[in-house]
């Protein structure tokens, strides 16, 4: 069944979305650059700064998705939107035109500053190739959440899922730092890609395309929206 | 005449409740006051008319748009409020007028403006700081000023106080003088629908039991207190929905009154004391009462 969507709202929703999460969304932009601006000046300044700037986007995830999704639902405010003229599917194109484009630009701005400072500052370049599958494992995770958020009416469900996503981190680093290909370039002096780190990487953007589309199909069927 | 909206045989099923085969339309400008007990299915009735349910059979009419396929073209000129709507809290109301009035050509400001008098609501005021009673006129003043064609109102003055109450129905009397426009509210607030409703329709465990315009509806429903003896059997007529005894004295409740109910209850050798029209909140418990029993 062909089906218009309603643009010129869609765009009003998107803008909304910007503008309520637009506060938070500079603390954590500010506190990754923060992170970055120490990464390069010592060990444990790296150790610290990698911490700050991983906990900053996975804050900006969880934040986003709880904001947007979760809490539309869970404070009413999701009765207010639906009575607008706008469709289910209305809902998530512009759901997910937001936070994506919330989530996707300054995870950008932030994986574009991490690789320049690793290639102008004394980190091994070596360390590129993993920090941008670890960079990505955010962005999926991310999308995971976000489809979770859209499927599932139950909050607990979503936090859940966002602590097991989390808690991932440690054995995919684990995983990475296993598989020769990949752990035998962290030293290097420049960055190595081979058919072991895209390969991941490939994999992570597959997984992220699926979770979307499993997300607008299941949306799609729903049929009690509220 | 032209119907705002029209339900045909609508059916949904969810595991702890169903609702059975329900027909009902609102004429244009007609204001419809949907009466049930919690559970009854009128928030199920009132989403399938705002497309966000989608019935399992049947069809939904809304505006002359079907449902819940057209709901963006319906919704243009539809106003929904529900008593568990809320707005963004972090802003303020000007901002949501704001915001509405970007979607909706037919925002009045003027029309905002006077409602933001009439129901002394601070627009500068985050919504965060708003008690229950400003938030349901909040909502009000959001869809009151889109001038809708269809006004669906679930349970508006629920929690309210007496004043917040007045204003409120005062104000939906307001908007009732427009001939073209059709108002659909729930309330459990039986004196709010006697108010402003011009037909009655209830509602009881997913089935529809009276849909009527309301002079006629309040006039079939009597109270008859009577003395003498009813036996175990009843009294063999129809319409008699509820009989209470206390000893010899008997109330007698009938849905269906005519001048020929006193005869037969004389014929049957009860003497009848009074014969009282009844509130519709009265008829509203003998109904639900009837509709447990059935």
């Amino acid at each position: 069944m062909s089906y218009n969507l309603n643009i010129p709202l869609i765009k009003i929703l998107v803008k909304k979305d910007w503008y309520l999460t637009r506060k938070f969304m500079a603390l954590y932009v500010g506190g990754s650059i923060f992170a970055l601006s120490f990464i390069s000046l010592g060990e444990w300044q790296f150790v610290m700064g990698v911490t700050l700037l991983m906990s900053m986007v996975i804050g900006m995830a969880n934040h986003l998705v709880t904001m947007t999704i979760v809490n539309e639902r869970k404070e009413q405010t999701l009765p207010f939107i639906m009575s607008l003229p706008i469709s289910p599917t209305d809902y998530a194109v512009a759901k997910l035109i937001a936070n994506k484009s919330l989530f996707f630009i300054p995870w950008l701005a932030i994986l574009i500053l991490t690789i320049g400072v690793f290639t102008l500052s004394a980190i091994p370049d070596g360390l590129i190739p993993l920090s941008t599958i670890i960079c990505s494992y955010l962005l999926l995770s991310y999308c995971l959440v976000w489809a979770v958020g859209m499927i599932v009416e139950t909050e607990g469900v979503v936090i859940l899922v966002m602590v097991v996503l989390n808690c991932l981190i440690g054995p995919l680093i684990y995983i990475l730092g296993s598989i020769k290909d990949i752990s035998s370039h962290f030293q290097s002096a420049t960055q190595v890609w081979n058919s072991a780190s895209i390969g991941v990487l490939a994999l992570e953007f597959s997984l992220i395309i699926v979770s979307l589309a499993v997300a607008f199909y299941l949306q799609a069927r729903k049929k009690t929206f509220l | 005449m032209q119907n705002a909206f029209e339900l045909k045989n609508v059916s949904k099923r969810y595991s702890e409740f169903y609702l059975d085969n329900l027909s009902l339309q609102l004429p244009v400008g007609q204001v419809m006051g949907l009466v049930g007990v919690n559970g009854a299915g009128k928030s199920t009735t009132l989403r399938l008319l705002m497309g966000l349910i989608q019935p399992d059979t049947g069809s939904v009419d809304v505006l002359g748009y079907r449902l819940p396929e057209q709901q963006v073209l319906a919704k243009q000129n539809i106003g929904f409020a529900s008593d568990d709507m809320r707005l963004y809290k972090t802003e303020n109301l000007r901002w949501h007028m704001q915001l509405i009035q970007s979607i909706f050509p037919s925002w009045d400001a003027t029309y905002a403006e006077h409602l933001l008098k009439v129901f002394d609501l601070n627009a500068e005021q985050k919504f965060k700081g708003f008690s229950h009673g400003q938030r349901v006129k909040a909502c009000l003043l959001l869809i009151l000023a889109r001038k809708p064609k269809l006004v669906i109102l679930d349970e508006p003055t629920t929690g309210l106080d007496p004043v917040a109450r007045e204003e409120v129905l005062s104000e939906l009397a307001e908007i009732l003088r427009d001939e073209n426009r059709s108002v659909l509210f729930s309330s459990h607030n039986t004196q709010d629908i006697e108010q402003l409703s011009d037909s009655i329709t209830f509602l009881h465990k997913g089935k529809l039991l009276d849909s009527q315009d309301k002079e006629t509806y309040l006039d079939r429903w009597r109270r008859i207190v009577c003395t003498g003896d009813i036996n175990s059997s009843g009294l063999g007529i129809n319409c008699i929905t509820d009989i209470k005894r206390n000893g010899s004295l008997n109330e007698i409740i009938v849905n269906q009154y005519d001048d020929s109910i006193l005869p037969q209850l004389s014929a049957l050798g009860l003497n009848v004391s009074s014969v009282d029209r009844m509130s519709l909140e009265k008829i509203f418990v003998a109904n639900v009462r009837a509709g447990a029993k059935a």
